[in-house]
């Protein structure tokens, strides 16, 4: 949580406020971009700071408000990248880059590829919503205004997102719902689902 | 799973509920929510000098109207300066050619365009070509500034030449027999009635204080030192003439 006082310091050029500020958001930007299978994604996140730090003169607010702003953003500097792509040749999910981190280096680092690499396989726009709205905690309502979609719509790509990484998950083994069926979490599941009826 | 309905905007979902539900979806969620990587945050001196690089340091808004102003009033001073040291400078070397040269201080504004142009005199001495200030006409003249320059201003002063003074300065030639013949004094006298270009130089001639032998044919028409064998009366014939009242004098023997 950025203090605003340290927003306030930020705005003046405080190296050492924007450091905070950066270490508290910079990997959900980077994940967010990564899950949205932007190519080159940490170059578009260094571009996302800059355009903040362009206009953080200019910028009223909280920590919410900072965030709301920064994902803003960084939503424009991923369609922009998504442009740029399309403008080159076709760039498969298979030929994403490889990561830098050696596999089994870090366990974190391990676990957020991996995870990072499910939500890869959705959609773009249910990877953003189950990334915004799910795993940032931005209500239904901030993530309307963020991708310029209905908070119904939002809720709707919430869920299929969540079914589709479950399936996946099941694909690939890591799903223990259908395996161990004593699990509390596995005998919720339709109890869930039943409850959407 | 297949069989689930889809969600309504009416149906509300909590995703906790669902990550709470499968604990493979709370393992991805934890993973994604996991906090920065050392991997994560190598770029961040880079990401923080273009940062800084990037917040330029602010210009309160009194300071910025007060650099607009004096920006203004800097700008406004240096026009006006080059301008007027431009003006005099041109003025000065005479490298303006909207800048007339005239001559004459009372009603120099009102006069053409004048140039100083070389011209022969209208005999075959050898005298060396003398400056003459003559006058053409040039449209431009109109927004010509007062003349400071007086380099040719004396012989301007004596040259209006109207209709009303050429008619006194041919009568006053033709009063004056002392130095000419009888043959030469007719010629003499025709040229000035002739050339109205010429009657301020009969003007300048007529008066011996200012005569400077500047023009022959002045000379010729005028010789009050009696020196009529030099050469300013090769004109004439040579026929000796001393003085006005020898030449009466010879009238009246002749007759």
């Amino acid at each position: 949580m950025v203090a605003a006082e340290i927003i306030t310091r930020a705005k003046w050029g405080d190296r050492d406020a924007l450091a905070e500020i950066f270490r508290e958001h910079h990997p959900a930007v980077l994940r967010y971009l990564n899950g949205v299978a932007i190519a080159q994604a940490e170059d578009v996140a260094s571009q996302v700071w800059v355009d903040v730090a362009s206009s953080l003169r200019r910028f009223e607010g909280n920590n919410d408000d900072l965030r709301r702003w920064l994902f803003t953003i960084a939503r424009r500097r991923m369609i922009d990248a998504f442009r740029s792509r399309s403008r080159r040749a076709e760039q498969s999910v298979a030929e994403m880059p490889v990561r830098v981190g050696a596999p089994g280096a870090d366990a974190v680092t391990d676990q957020v590829d991996w995870a990072e690499d499910v939500l890869r396989r959705l959609p773009p726009t249910q990877a953003e919503v189950v990334m915004l709205r799910v795993i940032l905690g931005f209500t239904v309502d901030e993530v309307a205004a963020l991708i310029d979609k209905s908070p119904g719509a939002v809720r709707v790509l919430a869920h299929r997102g969540l079914q589709q990484v479950s399936r996946l998950l099941t694909a690939d083994g890591r799903a223990p719902r259908q395996e161990n069926s004593t699990s509390g979490v596995t005998q919720e599941w339709p109890a869930a689902m039943e409850r959407m009826r | 799973m297949t069989d689930a309905p889809e969600p309504t905007a009416e149906m509300p979902i909590d995703p906790e509920q669902m990550l709470a539900a499968d604990a493979s979806l709370a393992e991805f969620a934890a993973a994604l929510r996991a906090p920065a990587t050392p991997r994560e945050l190598g770029g961040e001196s880079a990401v923080l000098d273009l940062m800084v690089a990037a917040i330029a340091p602010p210009i309160p808004s009194k300071d910025r109207r007060m650099m607009k102003h004096r920006f203004a009033r800097t700008a406004a001073i240096a026009a006006v300066a080059v301008l007027s040291v431009g003006g005099v400078a041109a003025a000065a070397t005479g490298t303006n050619p909207l800048r007339p040269i005239v001559s004459g201080s009372d009603n120099s504004s009102e006069r053409p365009v004048t140039g100083l142009v070389v011209t022969n005199p209208k005999d075959e001495s050898s005298d060396p070509p003398v400056p003459r200030l003559t006058t053409t006409t040039s449209p431009t003249t109109t927004t010509a500034p007062p003349p400071t320059s007086t380099t040719i201003a004396t012989n301007a002063t004596t040259t209006q030449c109207t209709e009303e003074n050429h008619g006194a300065q041919v009568s006053e030639v033709a009063k004056d027999k002392s130095e000419d013949g009888e043959r030469n004094h007719g010629a003499v006298v025709s040229a000035a009635a002739h050339d109205k270009n010429d009657c301020d130089e009969i003007d300048d001639a007529s008066d011996d204080d200012k005569s400077d032998d500047q023009h022959a044919k002045v000379d010729n028409a005028e010789d009050d030192d009696g020196d009529d064998d030099g050469s300013a009366t090769a004109g004439s014939g040579g026929s000796g003439h001393d003085s006005k009242d020898d030449k009466s004098g010879e009238g009246k023997k002749g007759r």
